[in-house]
């Protein structure tokens, strides 16, 4: 049995996808939760795909807005009156951790606003190029260079205030 | 018709509100990266849930499924041969699947059966002969040594690269496959890790002393490689399985090497 090349494709960018899903909520159940979700479009969209070229960036726009959809979903969720209504999925946690209890790049990474966070997700980690990240976030290439350089800089900033035991608040989401 | 349903491009938030000085790009910062994405792999394990690959693989079944039936018109016959096929394949699967750990799986995939001889050029090994070997130059790897031998249930190539620092990698191509692809994994063979991951007819596998995340890179330039139907960039029929000629290189079952 030969498997067509989608799936093939599709099978292939599993772990990239889920470690984007990762990368972008901090948390491994949800970004199952995210890429199953994903997954579940993307093959139910197969037809909109026309380049197989192509098909890794429509991934990764598929994974980061089911992100969006699924954050937006948790906040609605969490604004219920209480005992109204069950969340369906869990809350979003607070983050109200500073700076300096950040022990990691990655904890660090987390007090990033969520735009920040993706592109220096696509380009640091995924290794993408300006032109492939910004066709996913659905920006263009000086807004993704800008918000990866406040990324890179809010990083470093952090490390710096975690090796000195200093606190700076979280980023602030736009 | 764009690939990406919504191309158009948002707004330079980075004009509106005070320009932030521009990434010069992702080479300025590649320890950053090198380190989140190994504290990721260390978060989450690799394996993707079972509930997620099986999405795919019943879309792929029921995908295979059709294109069969148009194909051949044998609605009822074909069906049954297919489920029929996929309990089997279900089966095999459990042989080294589930149950087994990556490091395990892979030991047991690329590991040569040394109780079966030495390659029979008249064997059915004379199918599986590499007609034209990943191409790692961007990768900073060339290609140094091919060789062939017998392994479990199939034909196993071995690939050997060189890269700049004298650091070597190999490739691993095994042509024991079902059509049911595998995400990439990562695991350990002889001590080093691996890489591995099945497209159609073919397990494949990366190996060599460079970091996972860089054998990595170099599975992902492989998989590009492989052009649909897949495989065939790779395969090709050998006229005889003595010797195959690659480049200027001289192909030999591994017991002639």
């Amino acid at each position: 049995m030969r498997a067509d090349w989608f799936h093939t494709e599709l099978v292939f960018n599993l772990p990239r996808l889920r470690r984007f899903a990762f990368s972008l909520c901090g948390d491994k159940a949800r970004a199952d939760d995210i890429l199953q979700g994903a997954v579940e479009k993307a093959l139910a969209r197969r037809g909109q795909l026309v380049r197989r070229k192509r098909i890794r960036g429509w991934l990764m726009q598929i994974v980061y807005r089911e992100f969006i959809d699924e954050t937006r979903r948790q906040s609605r969720y969490v604004a219920m009156p209480e005992g109204n209504v069950i969340p369906l999925v869990r809350p979003v946690p607070a983050r109200q951790e500073t700076i300096s209890e950040c022990r990691s790049a990655l904890e660090a990474m987390r007090c990033l606003p969520e735009d920040q966070r993706a592109a220096l997700s696509l380009i640091a980690i995924e290794g993408l190029g300006y032109d492939e990240a910004a066709r996913i976030l659905k920006i263009n290439s000086g807004t993704l260079r800008s918000r990866l350089a406040r990324a890179r800089q809010f990083l470093r900033e952090a490390t710096e205030a975690s090796a000195e035991g200093a606190t700076i608040q979280p980023r602030k989401t736009r | 018709m764009s690939d990406f349903p919504h191309d158009s491009t948002g707004s330079d938030d980075g004009t509106r509100r005070g320009r932030a000085p521009e990434a010069s790009g992702p080479e300025t910062d590649p320890g950053l990266g090198e380190q989140l994405r190994a504290e990721i792999d260390a978060a989450i394990d690799r394996d993707v849930p079972g509930r997620i690959a099986d999405l795919v693989r019943q879309s792929a079944a029921r995908a295979s499924l059709w294109r069969r039936r148009a194909r051949f018109a044998l609605a009822v016959p074909v069906a049954l041969a297919l489920f029929a096929a996929g309990w089997g394949s279900q089966a095999w699967l459990g042989e080294e699947g589930p149950a087994a750990s990556p490091s395990s799986r892979a030991a047991m995939i690329f590991s040569e059966d040394t109780s079966a001889g030495p390659l029979e050029p008249a064997s059915g090994a004379a199918a599986f002969a590499i007609g034209a070997p990943p191409d790692l130059d961007q990768e900073g790897f060339r290609l140094r040594a091919v060789s062939q031998s017998q392994a479990h249930h199939g034909v196993l190539n071995r690939l050997d690269y060189r890269g700049p620092d004298g650091e070597e990698i190999r490739v691993l191509i095994h042509d024991r496959g079902d059509g049911i692809s595998w995400p990439p994994e990562q695991a350990d063979l002889d001590g080093n890790p691996i890489v591995f991951w099945r497209e159609g007819p073919l397990t494949i596998g990366v190996t060599g002393t460079a970091p996972a995340a860089r054998l990595e890179r170099i599975a992902e330039s492989i998989h590009r490689q492989l052009d649909e139907p897949v495989g065939e960039a790779l395969l090709a029929e050998s006229p005889a399985a003595e010797e195959t000629i690659v480049h200027d290189l001289a192909v030999l079952p591994e017991s002639q090497n």
